[in-house]
């Protein structure tokens, strides 16, 4: 099973979109969630969840506005991550979420995003 | 337009002399009605029920006490009582790559006197986080920017001054509230005078996840 998305970034209030291709018959999760890590005990959230018929597919999955964004702090993290569940297999693709309309901004004041 | 605005605008700061907080009215009204059925509840158990259970009474008690003193809070900066107060150019959060002006006022207690008060004001990110049942957090200072001061108006009772905040875009992240992690935006303001005790008085800024208005419409970066 592969998940491949069509960006590694997104924005706070988008989606995130991608495929799914799945070799077995059975249903495939798809889960939009986030983590955090660092420093504190770990605070998790999946924020969104659609089921894919056998054999995968297309997906696109909404990021809430308030977020949270991705970032690497001090003591904090904020990760992103879509994940496909097919019986007992998953696979994980690392999304970066950035601010609410920082798409563009993000890419010419700070950092390109990670390449998809 | 007043000096103030002038000035203001010449600085390339936006002018918006909203001076009001609906979210603090709000909050106060809520836990004011939370504190009214706590100690309504308290009543009709003890007046209607038959040998209520002590625990119940203190419970019920404790709880109308604690939504009082947070409502009380709330009512003292909504009708301006808080001493030193801030005044945000709107109620809603602040973005990333923002550029506000804020206001603090400051009014003389007793016999002390305002006058030549001079003000400073810095804005720092926290990151604060708990482990496991530990109680105290552990919490790091991520960014630090003095603010832009402009003492607007002073007499010996009451001064005021304009803090410009410029909330980086990319040097910290945005407020984060979960349960075992936080992101906190502080505005820290330093006030002294000779005659008048020093005051330092911390106000909390929530910035949400998004770009400012100006820096998608294409102006400057960081």
């Amino acid at each position: 099973m592969t998940v491949d998305l069509d960006a590694a970034a997104a924005e706070c209030g988008g989606s995130v979109a991608g495929t799914v291709h799945a070799v077995g018959g059975g249903p495939v999760e798809v889960h939009l969630r986030w983590s955090t890590s660092g420093h504190g005990t770990t605070d998790a959230a999946t924020v969104e969840t659609v089921e894919l018929a056998g054999g995968g597919g297309r997906f696109a999955l909404p990021v809430p506005e308030d977020g949270p964004m991705s970032f690497a702090g001090k003591l904090i993290s904020v990760r992103w991550e879509v994940a496909a569940l097919s019986g007992d297999s998953e696979e994980v693709a690392e999304v970066t979420i950035l601010p609410r309309g920082g798409l563009t901004v993000w890419v010419r004041n700070v950092a390109p995003p990670p390449a998809g | 337009m007043d000096q103030h605005e002038h000035e203001s605008e010449e600085r390339g700061l936006p002018v918006q002399h909203v001076l009001t907080d609906t979210s603090d009215r709000t909050t106060a009204l809520l836990w004011a009605g939370a504190s009214a059925a706590f100690f309504g509840a308290l009543a009709v158990v003890a007046l209607v029920v038959a040998d209520p259970p002590l625990w119940l009474l203190i419970a019920l008690g404790a709880l109308g006490l604690v939504a009082l003193i947070v409502a009380w809070a709330r009512v003292r900066v909504w009708a301006g009582w808080a001493n030193p107060q801030l005044f945000m150019p709107s109620s809603a959060p602040l973005n990333l790559g923002d550029r506000v002006v804020a206001r603090v006022r400051r009014a003389a207690r007793g016999r002390a006197d305002l006058a030549g008060l001079t003000v400073t004001a810095e804005v720092i990110v926290l990151e604060r986080v708990r482990h496991g049942g530990s109680w105290e957090p552990a919490e790091q200072i991520v960014y630090r920017a003095p603010a832009e001061v402009t003492l607007i108006d002073g007499n010996a009772r009451v001064v005021e001054a304009d803090i410009a905040l410029e909330i980086p875009l990319a040097e910290a992240p945005p407020s984060l509230d979960l349960s075992h992690n936080e992101v906190v935006w502080e505005l820290l303001v330093d006030m002294r005078a000779p005659n008048a005790p020093d005051d330092l008085s911390t106000f909390a800024i929530d910035v949400a996840p998004q770009v400012a208005d100006r820096l998608q419409r294409g102006g400057a970066g960081r």
